[in-house]
């Protein structure tokens, strides 16, 4: 199917030669945004989008896992192996040392040196012998062996070393001193030039188990390298002292002869084998340097622990690397080295396992990535396509392009919906051509309806003229043979023929009666169903009975019954009456005949309003000729409401004239009245004058009254001064009382200070004589004793006994001695205590007088307060007698107000009453004054209709009269309301003034000679 | 000093009373029954709960246990005004079975003979007259002290 391919658009190809009709706009692209579709939301984009996104993300899912799962065991494993193989070089290199340390004890046991005979028996050539078979036995492992006394001499040495005295070195003194193997730390040796391990024991006589001296072997550094040379595929190997000083590398020299140092080695390996080059020694690197400076962690990890791997940076040659960390193990009885292990592995190399995993990944995920979008691509697209060619359809259908169709193809729902389509399509068409035909007709009906509008009999109320046009513009229009335009009469029983129009002969009939009599049905369905659009007469009752009648209608196939109706009521019909075949009334058809019922009730409608027009101007002309009691008959419709109030306008005519007559007689009455109140106004001001007189002479008392409470007051305010003088004495008299009353206060604190100390005299007399009662009942038990000693002496004779009893009654001398010494005592205090006492009485008697004193001073200033409050008295009973003068003048002014306020209350009351008076003087004028005018308004009215003068003859003449002697001029009045505003007295006099000039006024002698 | 005349003023001091008071009552010691009279402050007496109320307790004195009889209770059946120096009338050998047991009195009074009696005390007779006061006047016998008094209440225990 090819989209592009569009006919030309319907819409220009039909376009008709008839201007009117209405051109039914295809909206051309319905949505602009179809045509700015991006390709990013487009559908295409999103299915592979979606398509790639799902095959794609589970294998990037799955091989970042796999290779997060898999970095993470590899180098768990590399780690692990690094640390392993420290392990393993450490445990080699201790084993070695191990078999080293057995060897120099088995040595060391070797009867040659052991057993004083064997020793004594060999020569030192035999005993080098020795020593050279052994260092030959194990090939290369040991550069030489020495036998050395116990003062550091040697006796035997095998052939690689020379004679030396060795007191001084480490091992010498450790092996004395311990008694024990020893092995030193690796150094170099001056002898060989190269770094040895020296290894010793001490050789005990077999005898008598003395140190004679001892063995000592010296390992190469390089024997140790020699051994480890199964480890190179692990990594550059290090070996470091207690001091964490390398003393063995592996690792070479990275320097431009590495290539011919390279090629040299193999020879030099061979030649040197048996004796360790000091050149291999250097070419390694890190050689003599502190392992803890080259790899800064190293530190931490050996305080922690034996063995372990460390990620570190070479601090020689700034390289990431693996370095594995084993301490030697102990093994037997070898003394603990705490020498280390480090294996190094450059980072690259240990994690190239984990980089092939990495990059085979990356590559096959990026492949499948790849492959799984181009498939994905090419599935979205097969999906997409037949909804994309749809999609493009339905769009040209928006343009307006109904001709595209889309090709059908297999059995999917795509295809459904393009069978769908295309089906909708068709529909669209189709309507599209039923509408403009219909349009066509519309234009063509709304022409005729335009026209017959503006028909200048319809406009003139000429029904019979408009009908005629009618019939034929109905039978011309819509090709209808009998078209023809009834109406009822009044009594609606029968239809008669306006105008019936026959298409074929194109002649005009009318004439014709419908009895409702011969029709009932018809009638009956008109009453209520008017509109009747009958495809075919035969299926309808009520026009079934059209065909029966005498008329000839009994051809008709079809017919349309259109109502005429006015203000709702149904008063004719347009009856379209179709021969021969069955027709559809159209429904735009039946809208045109409707239209043209209305312009009959339009045309019945203004002939009505014509008839109506012309009655009332023949009443009104009847009333133009004086004829009042001509009526116009009042109908239903707006010209009824004219004639309704041309009718009311003549009754008013006589009405006015009976007002006339009534205001004439009010006008005489009411200036009656006001001469009445002229006179009352004029007795109530000369009251009112009185009044004003008293209120005058009240002032004056009012005035006195003042004068004398004004001298009253200053009587007072001087009374007053004399008590506020007096009130000043009295305040500082009561100040001087106040200072009296607090030098008292402090009197009576001291005389209760004296008491409290005369109190506390007292208690101490008191324990003084408790003292004393107490002395007198010793000195009475004493005296007792006494003569209880006198009694037992008195029964003795023997002297000795006497002599006791004399002791005792010394005793009791002495007793009675201390006792009177107590009591005198006692009494020198009683008699200071009692001048103490007399003083303190003495004190308090001056106290007393100087209170005295105060008390008269006190008395005094009381005296001197009360003389003053006395004055006070005086002067405040003047002041109260002022004020009471006061009061009395202040009485007598409320008097006289009194009486004032109400004279004053009297003239309110007059001048209210004179007010009032006045208001009804002036609202009688004025009523008057529109009495009048009423009148005058009445009689210009009265003019008009000159049959009413010859009616009411009599009546005005009587009314006149009255009219002449009561009512005011208009004129005059005015002047008596701007008067009566200005001066009540003068208005009351001249009122009568003005009455009598009304009586003569003109004015209304000028209308009775009118009238 | 002619003996023959000392030998009756010495049988005059002999026979003489040592006048007390006990609350309202006088009692007088024959003098050849008191050995001291002693002022004993109160804090030196050691309390015997589980005696009869009337032992007041028990004092040392020249290297002596003196128990302490307050009379006024065997008198009144209540104990005296306490105070801080009480007088004990200590009884001497001649009292037999209370020699060195004290008597807790009031007030020692004054040494009285025999004849500043009204009526003297005979054997049969132990109520005297004081001659100034008009008082009665008991003479101490050992009959007034109970043997029940020394021995320890049991009821006092319970």
């Amino acid at each position: 199917m090819t989209v592009n391919s569009s006919k030309p658009v319907l819409r220009s190809a039909k376009v008709t030669s008839n201007e009117s009709i209405p051109q039914i706009q295809v909206n051309s692209p319905i949505n602009p945004s179809f045509n700015k579709r991006s390709f990013w939301s487009s559908l295409r984009f999103k299915a592979t989008f979606l398509a790639i996104a799902i095959g794609t993300l589970p294998v990037l899912v799955i091989g970042t896992a796999g290779y997060s799962l898999a970095d993470r065991i590899i180098r768990e494993q590399v780690r692990l192996r690094q640390q392993s193989d420290a392990e393993l070089v450490a445990d080699k290199v201790s084993r070695f040392m191990f078999e080293r340390y057995g060897d120099i004890q088995i040595l060391a046991q070797q009867p040659v040196f052991t057993n004083p005979k064997l020793r004594s028996s060999t020569t030192v050539a035999e005993q080098e012998q020795f020593l050279n078979n052994y260092v030959k036995a194990y090939d290369s492992v040991y550069s030489s062996i020495e036998f050395i006394d116990k003062d550091g001499n040697d006796i035997a040495v095998s052939s690689a070393a020379a004679y030396e005295n060795h007191k001084n070195d480490d091992y010498f003194q450790g092996v004395i001193a311990t008694g024990r193997p020893f092995i030193s730390q690796p150094r170099f040796s001056s002898s060989t030039g190269t770094q040895q391990i020296f290894i010793a024991a001490p050789v005990r006589d077999s005898e008598t188990n003395q140190i004679i001296g001892l063995v000592q072997t010296r390992v190469s550094v390089a024997a140790i390298k020699e051994l480890l040379s199964d480890f190179e595929d692990v990594g550059e190997l290090h070996f470091a002292d207690t001091s964490s000083r390398i003393f063995l590398s592996t690792e070479e020299i990275e320097s431009d002869d590495v290539p011919e140092k390279n090629s040299n080695e193999p020879q030099e390996i061979d030649e040197e084998q048996d004796d360790q080059s000091l050149d291999e020694d250097e070419s390694s690197a890190h050689v003599g340097e502190l392992a803890n400076d080259l790899f800064p962690d190293l530190a931490q990890l050996r305080e922690t622990a034996t063995s372990g791997v460390l990620l570190t940076v070479d601090a020689i040659d700034q390289e990431e690397e693996l370095l594995g960390y084993a301490v030697l193990p102990a093994i037997g009885d070898l003394p603990n080295l705490e020498w280390f292990v480090l294996v190094e592995t450059e980072l690259e190399e240990a994690f190239r396992a984990q980089q092939y995993l990495q990059r085979t990944l990356f590559v096959g995920t990026l492949l499948s990535l790849v492959i799984i979008g181009v498939v994905a691509g090419v599935i979205a697209h097969r999906g997409v396509k037949p909804i994309e060619e749809a999609a493009a359809t339905v769009e040209q259908f928006g343009q307006g392009k109904f001709e595209t169709r889309l090709a059908i193809r297999g059995t999917g729902e795509v295809t459904t919906l393009n069978i769908n389509v295309n089906w909708m399509a068709d529909q669209i068409q189709a309507l599209l051509e039923t509408l403009q035909q219909n349009a066509a007709q519309l234009g063509q009906q709304n022409t005729v309806l335009s026209t017959l509008a503006r028909s200048e009999a319809l406009i003139q109320g000429n029904t019979r003229e408009a009908s005629r046009a009618f019939t034929e513009a109905i039978a011309h229009t819509l090709t209808v043979e009998r078209v023809s335009i009834w109406l009822y009469n009044r009594d609606r029983s029968v239809l008669s023929d306006l105008d019936q129009y026959h298409l074929s002969s194109q002649q005009h009939t009318d004439g014709s009666d419908l009895n409702e009599a011969d029709f009932p049905k018809y009638f009956r369905t008109l009453e209520f169903e008017p509109f009747i659009a009958a495809d075919d007469v035969y299926d309808n009752p009520a026009t079934q009975e059209l065909l029966i009648s005498e008329l000839g209608w009994s051809d008709i196939q079809a017919i349309l019954n259109v109502p005429i109706q006015i203000a709702g009521r149904t008063v004719g019909i347009i009856r379209c009456d179709h021969l021969q075949t069955v027709r559809a009334w159209r429904a735009d058809e039946q809208a045109f005949v409707t239209s043209l019922a209305n312009l009959v009730s339009i045309a019945l409608e203004s002939e009505f309003l014509q008839q109506e027009v012309s009655h009332l101007l023949d009443v009104v002309s009847e009333v133009e000729d004086g004829d009042l009691t001509a009526q116009a008959k009042v109908s239903d419709r707006t010209t009824g409401l004219v004639a309704d109030t041309f009718n009311r306008l003549i009754e008013r005519l006589s009405d006015v004239l009976t007002q006339v007559v009534q205001a004439a007689q009010q006008v005489s009455a009411r200036a009656n009245q006001q001469k009445t109140m002229a006179e009352i106004v004029a007795t109530n001001t000369e009251q009112q004058a009185q009044a004003v007189n008293q209120v005058l002479q009240l002032t004056e008392q009012v005035e006195q009254a003042a004068q004398g409470s004004a001298e009253k007051v200053n009587a007072t305010v001087v009374s007053l001064q004399t008590m506020s003088v007096a009130v000043g004495q009295g305040q500082t008299a009561i100040a001087t009382l106040t200072q009296g009353i607090d030098v008292l206060q402090e009197g009576t604190d001291r005389i209760v200070q004296q008491m409290k100390t005369l109190g506390e005299f007292v208690g101490l007399a008191d324990q003084f004589v408790q003292d004393q009662s107490q002395i007198a009942s010793l000195t009475q038990t004493l005296a007792l004793n006494a003569s209880l000693v006198a009694a037992r002496a008195s029964e003795q004779r023997d002297p000795r006994q006497f002599a006791v009893v004399a002791r005792e009654f010394d005793a009791i001398a002495n007793h009675v001695s201390r006792l009177a010494q107590q009591t005198n005592e006692g009494l020198l205090t009683l008699e200071q205590r009692s001048t103490q006492i007399h003083s303190v009485v003495s004190i308090i008697d001056a106290n007393i007088q100087s209170l005295g004193g105060l008390v008269r001073g006190f008395t005094e200033g009381v005296d001197q307060s009360s003389r003053v409050f006395g004055n006070v008295q005086i002067v405040t009973n003047n002041a109260v007698n002022a004020g009471e003068t006061v009061t009395q003048a202040n009485y007598a002014i409320v008097n006289a107000a009194q009486s004032a306020a109400q004279v004053v209350r009297e003239i309110a009351t007059i001048a209210n009453k004179t007010a009032e008076l006045s208001q009804q003087t002036r609202m009688q004028s004025e009523e008057v004054d529109t009495l009048s005018n009423q009148l005058l308004q009445s009689i210009q009215f009265f003019q008009l209709p000159t049959g009413m003068n010859d009616d009411n003859d009599l009546q005005p003449r009587v009314d006149l009269s009255q009219v002449q002697e009561t009512t005011l001029d208009v004129n005059s009045n005015v002047e008596l309301k701007d008067i009566s505003e200005e001066n009540r007295i003068q208005s009351s006099s001249e009122l009568e003034d003005l009455g009598s000039k009304s009586r003569t006024s003109d004015r209304f002698q000028i209308s009775s000679e009118a009238l | 000093m002619d003996v023959e005349t000392n030998s009756s003023s010495l049988q005059s001091l002999q026979d003489r009373y040592i006048l007390t008071q006990i609350g309202q009552q006088q009692l007088a010691f024959p003098s050849q029954w008191v050995a001291e009279i002693l002022l004993i402050e109160r804090s030196q007496v050691l309390i015997l709960p589980f005696y009869d109320s009337a032992i007041l307790g028990v004092v040392h004195h020249r290297g002596q246990i003196v128990p302490l009889v307050a009379i006024q209770q065997i008198f009144e059946g209540m104990a005296g005004a306490t105070r801080e120096i009480i007088s004990v009338v200590q009884l001497s050998q001649k009292a037999d079975s209370l020699a060195g047991i004290g008597i807790v009195v009031d007030r020692a009074l004054e040494n009285r003979s025999h004849e500043q009696f009204t009526n003297a005390f005979s054997e049969h007779d132990h109520v005297a007259v004081s001659p100034q006061t008009e008082q009665t006047i008991l003479l101490f016998r050992p009959e007034m002290l109970s043997d029940r008094l020394w021995e320890p209440q049991c009821s006092q225990l319970v």
